[in-house]
């Protein structure tokens, strides 16, 4: 095999002989039909796209821009990972953090 | 700021499998195994509870004990792993997993290494949907239920602003994956990426944060329900392990302990030869003796605590013709070594040199270990303990 081949894509291609493979979208083809996979959606009930403009979403809405605030900050300043991992923690999973019935 | 991220660093939590190596030209899989040790960026598993959590906490649930939990991982019959760090009983059975890197790492790194992280916790799930038994890469084994398959994760990466959001499920190889080829796994694990964004806009930052909350209310109703649901067989198979421990051992640990008034603690020891940890502690090697340690004091920790929990009806269980059954409250102790040769030994130090002596076990030495002795003392043991300390005292 050539070695420029092996050097991209070596590490994909190994993960796949241990059997992790990656799609770039998802779809129901890839799923076999003896398994039911849960997926987290923007669409309501509907097929409508979820409404970000009602009032129930205020407080997410709050913690978006907080979030996005840290996100410019650190693309402004050319943060390393560390700044990037640290605001995700807060920002993002934050609640997840907090949760008595989880671990983190 | 080194400081602090060194404490980053450290909160961080591992995980143990043992990995497949695979050919660096060929890229298939050589056979060679060797335990790998990771930390992902963040891991969300499942909180574990103490005996102080059920009285002021409605959400503790008994399923999710951490002793209950650390008594199947170290059980050689069950070796249920719950935490991903081996050993543990902390963080378990998790859901999700998030690797970040900043603009100047690799992006398709941070995929591959938190796809990685999560296969070993679709494996974790796996084993927990199998019916209990000893099989512990359960290829073997049987699902619970038809539904109890369903089991996934999600992994989210960030390389900057740019966020993926992946799901992943395990199932077997198809032949069209070449299944049965030499050099190739017997299962697949398959993530698909279900939402990419850089999130520099508020709406982005949002949709993110939706999908988020989303999973977390997911993780902390479907799919901790589904835990709770398949660890409970897990834990009654475990009840019915340590039960037959405790009647094979009759007579074989001190289950009286000893009492140090100096520092108020009872001091326990289990021979080491009733300890046998499961297979996949086999794998722990020169590198983590402190945590085989470790480990051993746990699980002569939990066959003492079974001795105090199931000693009793072991005993009246037992054929009053069989050699090794004690009497309630006797202070000697009948030897269960080789089947039970039966020779009454009047102290536990003279049942530890019979065993070396008689039948070569060849260290005598015990796994020992302190305890606050606060358990003890509603139990039938602390008659036990008392008449133990009254002796220590007669003895001085």
């Amino acid at each position: 095999m050539p070695s420029m081949l092996v050097d991209r894509y070596g590490a994909d291609w190994r993960n796949n002989a241990r059997g992790i493979y990656y799609r770039h979208h998802h779809s129901p083809e890839w799923v076999t039909a003896d398994h039911s996979l849960w997926l987290p959606s923007l669409h309501d009930d509907d097929g409508g796209n979820l409404d970000w403009d009602c009032p129930g979403e205020e407080g997410r809405r709050a913690r978006a821009r907080t979030f996005l605030k840290h996100a410019l900050d650190n693309e402004r300043w050319k943060k390393a990972e560390y700044a990037w991992e640290a605001d995700a923690w807060t920002d993002v999973f934050g609640l997840m953090r907090d949760d008595p019935l989880l671990a983190a | 700021m080194h400081t602090e991220m060194s404490v980053w660093e450290s909160n961080k939590h591992e995980y143990n499998t043992v990995g497949t190596e695979a050919y660096p030209a060929s890229c298939v899989l050589s056979g060679k195994t060797k335990l790998i040790v990771r930390k992902p960026d963040a891991t969300f598993g499942l909180a574990t509870f103490q005996p102080s959590d059920y009285q002021r906490r409605a959400i503790a649930d008994w399923s999710l004990d951490h002793d209950r939990l650390e008594a199947l991982l170290v059980h050689q019959r069950c070796g249920l792993i719950s935490d991903p760090r081996w050993g543990d009983a902390n963080l378990v059975f998790p859901f999700a997993v998030y690797e970040a890197k900043g603009w100047d790492g690799d992006p398709r790194e941070a995929r591959q290494q938190a796809c990685s992280a999560g296969a070993v916790y679709l494996d974790m799930l796996d084993r927990l949907s199998k019916r209990p038994g000893t099989t512990w890469d359960s290829k073997n084994g049987e699902d619970q239920t038809p539904g109890s398959r369903n089991t996934q994760v999600f992994v989210f990466t960030s390389f900057g602003a740019h966020w993926h959001i992946l799901v992943g499920y395990k199932r077997p190889r198809l032949m069209s994956e070449h299944a049965g080829h030499k050099g190739m796994s017997e299962s697949v694990y398959v993530f698909q990426r279900i939402w990419s964004a850089r999130a520099v806009t508020e709406r982005k930052a949002w949709e993110l944060l939706s999908l988020v909350d989303q999973i977390h209310l997911w993780g902390v109703t479907d799919h901790r329900d589904h835990v709770i649901r398949h660890l409970k067989p897990w834990h009654k198979f475990a009840e019915k392990c340590y039960r037959r421990d405790v009647k094979q051992m009759l007579g074989f640990v001190d289950t009286g302990g000893t009492f140090n008034p100096k520092t108020g603690l009872l001091s326990w020891a289990v021979p080491e030869f009733c300890v046998k940890l499961p297979e996949w502690s086999r794998h722990l090697t020169n590198d983590f003796s402190a945590r085989q340690k470790h480990l051993n004091q746990r699980a002569a920790y939990q066959l003492k605590e079974a001795f105090v929990r199931y000693q009793t009806s072991a005993e009246a269980h037992t054929d009053d013709s069989t050699k090794s059954v004690i009497p309630l409250g006797a202070v000697d102790y009948i030897c269960a070594i080789d089947k039970g040769c039966g020779c009454h030994l009047k102290s536990w130090d003279a049942f530890l040199t019979h065993a070396h002596e008689v039948h070569g076990a060849d260290d005598p030495t015990v796994w020992k270990f302190d305890i606050k002795p606060s358990w003890a003392s509603s139990s039938s043991t602390s008659k036990r303990v008392k008449k133990r300390r009254r002796e220590d005292a007669d003895s001085d």
